[in-house]
């Protein structure tokens, strides 16, 4: 009962730099829009990033919505701040910016 | 019902927005049987053209919509997907 939700996402959120909330894991993902975020991610040329799995959590699941003021799942962390979502991640990726803040986590040429 | 909504949304939009340009999708259909359906909220996509978002950036954008939409996204909307531009673009 005393557990501390979103400084539990603020821990996870800022300990390591690229983090997406979502439905499922990145291998099976449960949702659409969380394995269209994991394409994304792909797309930049990331291999290891931190994914966190909302339906296994409940509290999570509600905590995340609370904590960026966001009502949806997938959320993306970069650096500890909240970037978006889903939709969001695809028009940064078209216009080129997602690929260009996430150019430092990038492993190998993608 | 899904009709129901989607005038809804439209409604809601219209009234925040004054949009140049609205369209509503109901893509319900595509996730049924999927985990989140079950709560019975609808999947939706949303464009939307409004002078209200000339310099936002994506994120605030998007915000925009999901404050006009606050109380659907707790009951009538599971997911939303948004373009929302300015009249520009």
């Amino acid at each position: 009962m005393s557990r501390d939700v979103q400084a539990e996402i603020k821990e996870t959120v800022e300990k390591s730099p690229v983090v997406l909330y979502m439905k499922g894991t990145a291998y099976a993902p449960m949702c659409g829009f969380s394995g269209h975020a994991i394409e994304i991610l792909k797309a930049c040329g990331l291999k290891d990033f931190v994914t966190v799995d909302v339906l296994s959590d409940q509290d999570i699941r509600a905590g995340i919505k609370e904590y960026s003021s966001w009502p949806t799942v997938p959320q993306l962390y970069v650096k500890g701040e909240f970037v978006g979502g889903c939709d969001i991640m695809r028009e940064m990726y078209q216009a080129g910016e997602l690929q260009q803040q996430l150019a430092e986590f990038a492993t190998a040429a993608s | 019902m899904s009709e129901k909504r989607v005038t809804l949304i439209q409604k809601r939009l219209e009234a925040a927005f004054s949009p140049e340009s609205l369209e509503v999708i109901d893509e319900s259909h595509k996730h049924i049987g999927h985990v989140g359906a079950k709560g019975g909220g609808g999947h939706f996509q949303v464009h939307i053209v409004a002078e209200a978002f000339t310099d936002k950036k994506v994120l605030e954008r998007h915000r925009m919509v999901y404050q006009a939409l606050a109380e659907e996204m707790k009951t009538e909307i599971h997911a939303l997907g948004i373009q929302a531009f300015p009249p520009s673009k």
